[in-house]
């Protein structure tokens, strides 16, 4: 067996089995490391003749860079309000 | 006209291990086609009837399997599993050598009771995470979760296919299992982290301060994890007493799936669609073709070519098993393996031998030699996708250097066993 025939055996291998892997590392990640969100986003109007284009994106590391340092701040944002929510809450008690 | 016969059937079971090996197909459908072949050329040249066929399928071991497949289904979706890895984890404190014993003990003693594709993606992931907090190469944890999932379970009735199939086979039941291979498992367990420490240390990292978490944190609700655990212990109860009752094992863990949906309350379907009906068809179609093999004469010829071989001895049949079926494990399933043989060690039952023994070496070689390649067995391949997954690509050789290791240790030691705990 070459190689080649395994990482074809493995690429097999993964693609059924990848999915559950993935949701228990997330499972894990929750308790032990970061844990994280999924956020989805949906073709803006207008560009639907750019369909393709769009599901590029998902694979295009400029892209996912670019969105992900966007989502930061709006996450960084919305923590922000909802800590001093907190904190006003806690003071009027 | 018998040897003609005899010819196409072993063409038909070479074809079928062919197609699996080769992943020309799934195993499952390899062995479909393999029992069509058989049936067909069965019935034309009158070797059985289509009656028999169904006979050929022994439907005891496909019970047993989709009893314990159904059980630890529910079990593991509880997420008891994950919180004894998470506490494996805790406990090891920051310190990778500690972590390393942790997460092989715990690697084989969860493949005691859930399959090893379940067992691998639960430890490669725990792994996975606990490796990216504190930097550490995952490259060790992983190569040996596989090996020693591969190992766990091999003195259990339940703790593979293999062992199921074997069980049925021989009629050893749960506790003697235990009573002949739980010594040497142990044994092999200490053995084989051992030399795999030794192997991998140099590359397990250095002690970190370790994340501090709660591993209850994630659960939502504590008395379904409890209620997993009180259906492990009824299982484990039940296993040991069924002897008593007269009953099979297929029986206690079909009643043991039906509890476990009832007590746990999961939803049925979803844990239906998560057997493994790949396997349970494989079996069946394989168990066809077994049937053909032994129609024409083909099992009992190898079992006359064995006992040549072994000189009417049962040390050396033993032996001869071991290291054959181990061999053969290496490089197809070893659940084929298991249903080959297991009809040949039967027919040695009125030879005067030590049948426990004989039963003992074929249990020893159809588990050990599941984890010498990294094609050796589907755990092996698992942990190297997941290792992918973690952006490591672990070569052909990396993974057999630990893996053909490790065999040979362990088949070393189980000749061993065998000499001593059998006197034969």
């Amino acid at each position: 067996m070459d190689m080649k025939d395994l990482r074809e055996r493995i690429l097999k291998c993964e693609k059924r089995s990848i999915d559950r892997y993935k949701e228990e590392k997330d499972e894990f990640e929750k308790v032990m490391g970061t844990p994280k969100i999924e956020v989805s986003v949906e073709l803006p109007k207008g560009y639907e003749d750019r369909r393709e284009d769009f599901l590029e994106l998902a694979k295009e590391e400029s892209f996912l860079k670019d969105a992900n340092k966007a989502l930061n701040r709006v996450v960084k944002k919305h923590l922000k309000k909802m800590k001093g929510q907190t904190e006003e809450a806690t003071k009027s008690r | 006209m018998l040897n003609v016969i005899s010819m196409i059937y072993i063409g038909i079971y070479l074809l079928t291990l062919l197609l699996a090996s080769a992943e020309l197909t799934s195993l499952s459908v390899a062995a479909l086609i393999g029992a069509a072949l058989s049936t067909f050329f069965g019935i034309i040249l009158g070797v059985f009837t289509p009656e028999e066929v169904i006979e050929f399928i022994d439907f005891r071991v496909i019970l047993l399997l989709v009893g314990v497949m159904v059980t630890f289904e529910v079990v593991e979706r509880s997420g008891l599993f994950r919180i004894i890895a998470l506490y494996a984890i805790k406990y090891s404190r920051g310190d990778p050598k500690t972590l390393f014993f942790s997460l092989c003990f715990v690697s084989a003693a969860l493949s005691l009771f859930l399959s090893d594709v379940t067992a691998i993606l639960l430890i490669a992931a725990a792994a996975g995470t606990i490796a990216r907090i504190m930097d550490y190469d995952p490259v060790p944890y992983f190569v040996s979760a596989a090996i020693m999932i591969n190992l766990g379970g091999t003195s259990t009735l339940i703790g593979s296919t293999s062992n199921m199939i074997i069980g049925i086979a021989s009629g050893l039941s749960f506790i003697d299992f235990l009573y002949y291979l739980a010594p040497c498992e142990i044994t092999l367990w200490i053995l084989t982290s051992l030399a795999l420490y030794i192997l991998y240390k140099p590359r397990l990292g250095e002690k970190k301060p370790p994340p501090t978490y709660d591993p209850w944190s994630e659960v939502k609700d504590r008395r379904t994890v409890y209620k997993a655990g009180f259906v492990i212990i009824l299982f484990l109860i039940l296993f040991l007493l069924y002897e008593r009752w007269n009953i099979g094992p297929e029986i206690i863990a079909f009643l043991c799936a039906i509890l476990a949906l009832i007590i746990v309350n999961v939803d049925a379907g979803t844990i239906f669609r998560q057997i493994d009906w790949e396997t349970i068809f494989f079996i069946g179609g394989f168990l066809i073709i077994i049937g053909g093999l032994e129609r024409t004469g083909v099992l009992s010829a190898i079992t006359r070519m064995m006992l040549g071989m072994a000189h009417g001895s049962s040390l050396s049949a033993s032996l001869l098993t071991l290291w054959s079926s181990a061999l053969l494990s290496v490089f197809v399933s070893n659940i084929a393996v298991a249903l080959t043989y297991a009809p040949i060690i039967g027919m040695m039952k009125d030879l005067n031998l030590n049948m426990t023994s004989l039963w003992s070496s074929l249990i020893l070689g159809t588990n050990l030699g599941g984890a010498a390649t990294p094609v050796s067995g589907v755990v092996c391949v698992l942990a190297l996708g997941a290792l992918k997954e973690e952006n490591v690509n672990l070569s052909f050789i990396d993974f057999s250097k630990a893996g053909v290791l490790t065999t040979i240790i362990q088949l070393a030691f189980a000749t061993l066993y065998l000499i001593i705990r059998f006197g034969v």
